[in-house]
């Protein structure tokens, strides 16, 4: 590990404004996530262009704890209103609730909660630190067919991320790759798909089209599907805020058990929260004394899945610090970012500029300390803030959306953009698409279509394809997770045709 | 979904000929880095063999959500989403004559009353208190010229 580069990472870090940049972020984040209709990936979607107005680092220390915050914060209105706040707490859900509303102990299901998200961050951060440095280590011997084999795997995480239709999903992996050609031609200068139009020329700008699919998308169907809603309106009484030490006995076990899980489902491009909620409660109920208190209000069921997904965090920043692509859409939205910022993610950050690196990393846990600190303080509070109705929080939405984007560049271009963007965005919702892969065939489009240009000039001349392989291994993967729901799928079939011979 | 699927299918179709077509036009060199087609053209096709999966697995598809499935274009949601894009459009044209900060008095109310908001006070106090956020924020702080009237 570079000494100095530690050093300038914690100076930088730790000034008076980015530590109050990280709380604010962090805070915000706790408040989003907590908020019903609001995603982890909507809240960076929306914040980055105002987060780009930060001095130095502060950006991406405010785009840390906003990512870290909202994790957490989905597990709040999983826990007070049976809603998870995002779809990686839709498995806090079926402890937490009861714990809160029918055994009426909120404040034990938060405090444990708290306590869980705080472990799984942390632990996840301590694994991103040797885990990104060892992986950086050996891609440092990438050259250009590795890289777009590389790209060639990030974007098969698509089939992971597709939601119903793996079909469409692919679809809208090639849309954002298609998106990304737009513009000029970095090697030959060709004006491509611009319409004649001197903004195009630029190409497509990624931020917009962020918070158009992701953002103004989801408020347009938030207009069409909780218009005339009826707030919720049960008053909540926290009567703790920090968790029993019988409790933390009885979980400990639990915690570290999903800290590992969710960290390594973090690691793995594709996953996400969501899986890793739902695989560490599982698993908590297969090693549990109490199984037939699962549903009821078990903490061990609080635990294993809130551990699991804040463990994400740090998971799913090992392959987007170390290659350079990202883990799931999260990341996808921060690979942006970081590109922005012009930190370019991949193995040779760490030998061109490991200050950044380390920055990231000791950003990203002070994030998770100060989410568990924020979360045990405001947990009396909670319960009065995050019940904002849709009718106020879409217009809300909307504003920021829109002067989010002009913030960026002060293009009004931009701005329509946007509204194209999440009026086409709606629709292919509507349609059955899934939104994160067209983010990522846009994140990953450059990258790929770079190397593979390069990389088939490379393999056209004296190179064979069998000089590369770590190359064909990526590749290999790449297939493996693109035929993966299909295998899973099959597998599924086979073993439910055996049960039904079995029992015939 | 059945409907929905082919018509999608027939666009994408549609979307990759177009890039095939203008792709055809470009000036191309001996190697791939200097050909600026040939990563759209293999985008394209393979949107096309995805079209093309997609009809095949419509068509042969025996699931009944696929089968079960639709979509209320007229119903009382979709219309707030079609009134939604009518005050999208009316903002960009109000934008462009009265700026952004009058746009936005107008367009925040106009949502929260699509979404239901009756209440006098927050049709007022919300776009007031949002509007002069921006102001502050953007306008002074950040001292971002936002667009202003066509006469400024």
């Amino acid at each position: 590990m570079n000494v100095d580069a530690l050093m300038m990472a914690f100076s930088a870090v730790f000034t008076p404004y980015n530590v109050l940049v990280i709380c604010g972020g962090t805070i915000l984040g706790i408040f989003i996530g907590a908020m019903p209709g609001m995603s982890s990936v909507m809240g960076l979607s929306i914040m980055l262009p105002f987060t780009f107005q930060l001095k130095g680092y502060a950006s991406i220390m405010m785009l840390l704890g906003i990512f870290c915050g909202s994790i957490y914060g989905g597990s709040i209105s999983a826990t007070l209103m049976n809603t998870p706040g995002t779809a990686a707490s839709a498995a806090t859900c079926m402890d937490a609730y009861p714990m809160a509303v029918i055994k009426r102990q909120p404040g034990r299901a938060l405090a444990i909660s708290t306590f869980s998200s705080l472990c799984g961050g942390l632990f996840s951060c301590v694994v991103l630190v040797f885990g990104a440095t060892a992986l950086a280590k050996v891609a440092l011997n990438f050259t250009s067919p590795e890289y777009f084999a590389l790209a060639f795997f990030g974007i098969s995480i698509i089939t992971g991320v597709s939601g119903k239709s793996i079909v469409k999903g692919l679809m809208g992996g090639i849309l954002g790759l298609l998106f990304a050609t737009v513009g000029v031609d970095n090697f030959t200068g060709t004006a491509r798909f611009t319409f004649g139009s001197s903004f195009m020329r630029g190409g497509l700008a990624m931020v917009p089209i962020l918070i158009g699919v992701f953002a103004f998308a989801q408020a347009l169907k938030t207009i069409e599907e909780k218009y005339n809603e009826k707030p919720f309106t049960e008053k909540v009484v926290i009567e703790r805020v920090f968790p029993m030490k019988e409790d933390l006995k009885r979980i400990g076990s639990t915690v570290f058990r999903s800290a590992v899980l969710g960290t390594f489902i973090g690691a793995v491009p594709g996953t996400g929260g969501d899986i890793a909620s739902w695989v560490g409660y599982n698993e908590a109920k297969r090693w549990s004394k109490h199984k037939e208190e699962f549903g009821h209000g078990a903490p061990e069921g609080i635990a294993g899945s809130e551990a699991a997904n804040n463990a994400i965090a740090g998971g799913a920043f090992v392959p987007l610090l170390a290659l350079g692509i990202p883990g799931d859409a999260g990341t996808a939205v921060m690979l942006g970012a970081l590109t922005m910022m012009g930190i370019v993610s991949g193995p040779l950050l760490f030998v061109e500029s490991p200050e950044q690196a380390y920055t990231i990393f000791i950003g990203l846990f002070v994030a998770n300390v100060l989410m568990g600190i924020f979360g045990f303080l405001m947990i009396r509070i909670f319960g009065k803030v995050i019940n904002i109705p849709n009718k106020y929080l879409v217009p809300v939405i909307v504003t920021f959306c829109i002067t989010g984007t002009f913030a960026l560049n002060r293009y009004l271009e931009e701005v329509f953009l946007m509204l194209i963007m999440g009026v086409i965005g709606y629709f292919l919702i509507k349609l059955e698409f899934s939104m994160p892969p067209v983010i990522l065939g846009l994140v990953l489009g450059t990258l790929a279509e770079k190397n593979a240009r390069r990389g088939l000039d490379i393999l056209s001349g004296t190179e064979s394809v069998w000089d590369h392989p770590i190359a064909i291994a990526f590749v290999i993967l790449g297939i493996i997770s693109l035929a993966s729901p299909a295998i899973s799928a099959m597998m599924k079939k086979r073993k439910e045709g055996k049960a039904q011979n079995t029992g015939a | 979904m059945k409907k929905y699927n082919y018509i999608v299918s027939v666009l994408m179709m549609v979307l990759s000929g177009y890039i095939l077509f203008e792709t055809g036009t470009y000036e191309i060199g001996q190697s791939a880095q200097k050909n600026p087609a040939v990563w759209p053209r293999f985008l394209a096709i393979a949107l096309i063999v995805l079209s093309v999966v997609l009809i095949i697995e419509t068509i042969f598809s025996h699931d009944p959500e696929m089968e079960n499935f639709s979509i209320d274009w007229k119903g009382p949601g979709m219309k707030k989403v079609y009134m939604m894009f009518g005050f999208t459009i009316g903002f960009v044209i109000v934008m462009k004559i009265l700026g952004m900060l009058i746009a936005l008095l107008l367009l925040i109310p106009a949502i929260e009353w699509l979404m239901g908001c009756r209440s006098r006070v927050m049709l007022i106090a919300l776009p007031v208190g949002l509007v002069a956020f921006v102001y502050v924020f953007f306008g002074i702080i950040m001292k971002l010229t936002l667009p202003g009237p066509f006469w400024a």
